[in-house]
């Protein structure tokens, strides 16, 4: 997922350090310890349910419908509110193990990794009280797969027997997706994929109700959501509130509906005034985050750093080449590039919010490797241009949007690179004319993007952004990369069923790509959050975000 | 009157239908693709390109706009983008606390403003007069996001007195510093505009002759002074109901108020072009309408108005 629906986030990384933030998982306080349950222990937790949590916006949340909602903010709700098949179990922070959720166990996976067959939960109820059955699931992910219901993640699905002809009205069914019974799901893939669990158990995965979504139509996904989840829609008013209560009748039992009463939800809320509804204890959390001016009087404030939470973000920012385009087309010049930028300004630049890296995987996503092909050296990305044919450097425009801290970065980038005899004229536009733009071939020559994880997979960084399928009209691999020899060995590591040897050669297709250097990886951010003096149990998921459920008001 | 009633609606109507489409043309040309917003930004190509199909962006502009025209004439002014809900009433619904931070303001304007420009009138060229012109300034110069956030900062976080943004029930609470911050900047400009128009009333020799009749200076202000100076104070009156209930948007913004200045606001950040439509079409026919009222009780409030 690119940085733009990261840019809540991208707000709250702050100013001050953080080296020490591992892959393992988040750092709580000062002390730096791992995030987990019981890392801000204490007092345990209630018995019974009790307490309202507060968290502000600054926007309300785009969708409330799990086939619409592909960004940070609702994606919180939509676990929250719904179940999938199976979960990430979300005991700490990088936690990325599954969990079964509407299914009562992990998948039976046969036929050379095509075929995912699934026994279902008999005690699984919407909050109306209908009972779920195969049919409610099969429903579900026709619906994604369905263009009229515009789901975002839809791409991710064609990949099941059949998806293709539904999509386009050839079929009324699709035939991958077969019940077996009441209680059984069959999932037939038309070619194997590691990651299709991880797409099941995003949002888009979740079971609906058919009769309730077919009934309110487009007013189903603002106000009249119906799931299964550990809690339940108690109310939406547009722009103003949003609350949650736990489901009465949640098949995991009250004890899995956590010890909250209420969860509220106050929108049009700025960072600023979110900050001080939570030091006055108006607000527990902002999912906008720290805002940037006060986040250095915050951090040395002895009683509100101990209520911090950081860890690095499954993400990285980078300085995509477009390799269609001269003199970016020849691999020597990528890799001056590469030589030429000092990744530890950048870092400085933006206060520490972030960690220096040199892959395209980051160091908490699965399948990461250390390796460092271009270490700073100016002198020799001088070299690799004159062999190239540019001993004077060469002018070209730089893009970037005015999004966050982004135009500073690339006004560093553009003069790290005059010290190379690269001109480089900045052109800063607004966020959506670069989507745009970089999705159009031979555009954007060179540009400053950012991809964040939707699942805990490689694949998800590497299909996107440097498969040849993915270099068209709309793309998001904005260096246009295709090469076939590395296509071929991505395709391979995908359909690969032995999770930990594939896992262990995923740094090899890295450094395959970052030979061909279509891209300057920069650096993964870090990501603050923090909390009032009244909540307890604070634990964020990098995939689920802030789990209520682990959360009590103390 | 009738005719010239009948004139101004006709503008009225002229001025909305360039409105529509300045604005319309405004978000056809404007960079981003709403498309692509309502898919989510990990969207396939192929997913974005259905979505504007559906949804007919795809269409030239004149074909776009002759529809939504159509649709507007027929009361239907579409649904929003984002969150899929009809446009006018999920305008409607945020009007009310717009409308309450309107007439807030206003009476900060009037109860701050009026006694202000008296008192500067009456005691001219004294210490009195001198403040008023300080306050009239720094009312004036003061940035309305600055000082609702000095506000809030002192009043609601230091001291507890208000709630720190947002809006709940009572209303009252959550709106006396969003009013008053709105209220200010106007009753600097009401200060300055009364005084003038009461030093200016004083000079006429009617209210010589009211003196003279032994009225006590009280009943000369309140039913000699006052009538006659308040004319350019309500046309004031109703140019700010009319601005302010379009949608105030920095103090909406500031406050956490859910109005419909917030509204436009995310509407344009979420490029959702039913609303953008929607929003600026509702603000603009506020202004046209207090405009028209505020010319014709001219010929309410003053006999010698006649209008042809």
């Amino acid at each position: 997922m690119p940085k733009h629906s990261l840019r809540t986030l991208a707000s709250c990384v702050l100013l001050l350090v953080l080296a020490g933030c591992g892959a393992s998982g988040g750092s709580y306080g000062s002390s730096g310890s791992a995030n987990s349950v019981g890392a801000n222990s204490g007092p345990k937790a209630p018995a019974g349910q009790s307490g309202t949590l507060y968290m502000d916006w600054t926007n309300d949340l785009s969708h409330l419908d799990t086939g619409k909602c592909y960004d940070t903010e609702c994606w919180p709700y939509m676990y929250a509110m719904f179940d999938r098949l199976i979960d990430y179990k979300t005991d700490s922070t990088n936690d990325d193990q599954f969990v079964p959720d509407g299914a009562v166990a992990m998948p039976t996976v046969t036929n050379g990794g095509k075929t995912y067959t699934f026994r279902l939960r008999r005690n699984i109820h919407f909050w109306n009280g209908k009972l779920v059955t195969s049919a409610d699931w099969k429903y579900s992910f026709e619906r994604i797969i369905n263009p009229k219901t515009q789901a975002g993640a839809a791409s991710f699905w064609t990949e099941i027997v059949g998806a293709s002809a539904y999509a386009s009205g050839k079929a009324k069914h699709v035939s991958g997706i077969q019940t077996l019974g009441k209680w059984g799901l069959r999932i037939k893939l038309l070619n194997p994929d590691a990651s299709f669990l991880n797409v099941l158990a995003m949002p888009f995965g979740s079971v609906v109700d058919q009769a309730v979504v077919q009934k309110y139509g487009r007013s189903y996904d603002c106000c009249h959501v119906m799931g299964t989840g550990r809690y339940m829609l108690k109310e939406h008013i547009i722009n103003q509130r949003m609350v949650l209560v736990p489901n009465p009748h949640y098949w995991g039992g009250k004890a899995a509906t956590g010890h909250l009463k209420t969860i509220e939800a106050d929108f049009g809320i700025s960072e600023d005034t979110g900050l001080l509804r939570i030091e006055r204890g108006s607000a527990d959390l902002d999912g906008d985050g720290i805002p940037a001016a006060d986040f250095v009087s915050v951090r040395n404030d002895p009683k509100w750093s101990k209520l911090m939470f950081h860890y690095t973000e499954v993400g990285t920012y980078y300085i995509p080449m477009n390799t269609l385009m001269k003199p970016f087309t020849n691999v020597l010049v990528r890799r001056a590039i590469n030589y030429a930028i000092n990744k530890s300004i950048i870092v400085r630049l933006i206060n520490g919010r972030g960690v220096v890296t040199n892959t395209i995987l980051p160091p908490s996503m699965p399948g990461h490797g250390s390796f460092n092909l271009y270490p700073y050296n100016p002198a020799k990305a001088r070299q690799l241009l004159k062999q190239a044919g540019y001993p004077h450097g060469f002018s070209t425009t730089f893009w970037t949007d005015n999004v966050g801290d982004d135009s500073r970065i690339s006004q560093n980038i553009v003069q790290q690179l005059a010290g190379i005899g690269v001109h480089a004229s900045l052109k800063v536009v607004n966020g959506n004319t670069l989507t745009a733009a970089v999705g159009t071939k031979r555009k954007v020559p060179i540009t400053f993007e950012a991809w964040f994880q939707d699942f805990p997979d490689p694949n998800d960084f590497f299909e996107p952004i440097f498969s040849c399928a993915s270099a068209v009209p709309g793309t998001f691999n904005e260096p246009w990369y295709c090469d076939p020899k590395v296509d071929r060995y991505a395709n391979q590591l995908k359909v690969m069923q032995n999770r930990a040897q594939r896992l262990r050669l995923y740094p090899r297709l890295d450094k395959m790509v970052m030979q061909d250097a279509p891209i300057v990886p920069l650096y993964n951010p870090v990501f603050w959050d923090i909390h009032s003096t009244a909540l307890k149990g604070y634990l964020y998921h990098n995939v689920e975000e802030w789990i209520f459920q682990h959360m009590w008001k103390g | 009157m009738v005719r010239y009633t009948l004139r101004r609606l006709f503008w009225a109507v002229v001025v909305l239908f360039g409105v529509s489409l300045i604005t319309f043309a405004l978000t056809y040309f404007m960079p981003g693709d709403p498309a692509r917003r309502i898919a989510g930004i990990g969207a396939s190509a192929a997913t974005v390109a259905s979505i504007r199909h559906q949804l007919g962006l795809d269409q030239p502009f004149w074909v776009q706009y002759s529809r939504y025209v159509g649709g507007v004439l027929h009361g239907n002014f579409g649904y929003s983008y984002v969150q899929g809900v009809p446009v006018l009433p999920a305008i409607w619904s945020r009007f009310p606390v717009t409308a309450e931070l309107a007439i807030g303001g206003v009476i900060v304007e009037l109860l701050v403003g009026l006694p202000t420009g008296i008192i500067a009138a009456y005691r001219r060229g004294s210490i009195a007069d001198r403040i008023a012109t300080v306050f009239a300034l720094l009312g004036l110069s003061a940035p309305p996001f600055w000082l609702g956030l000095v506000l809030l900062y002192y009043l609601a976080f230091k001291m507890g007195w208000f709630p720190i943004g947002g809006y709940g029930s009572p209303f009252i609470g959550y709106l006396i510093l969003p009013a008053f911050t709105l209220g200010i900047g106007g009753a600097a400009v009401y200060t300055r505009t009364f005084r003038s128009t009461i030093l200016d009333v004083l000079d006429q020799p009617y209210i010589r002759m009211a003196r003279a009749k032994g009225l006590s200076e009280s009943v000369v202000l309140l039913r000699h002074v006052i009538p006659n100076a308040i004319t350019p104070i309500v046309t004031q009156i109703g140019i700010d109901l009319g601005y302010f209930l379009g949608g105030v948007f920095i103090i909406e913004a500031v406050f956490g108020l859910p109005g419909i200045g917030q509204q436009a606001i995310n509407a344009i950040t979420q490029l959702d072009i039913p609303i953008i439509m929607g929003t600026v079409l509702f603000a603009a026919l506020l202004i046209v309408i207090s405009n028209i009222v505020v010319d014709l009780s001219f010929a309410l409030i003053d006999p010698r108005v006649r209008y042809r």
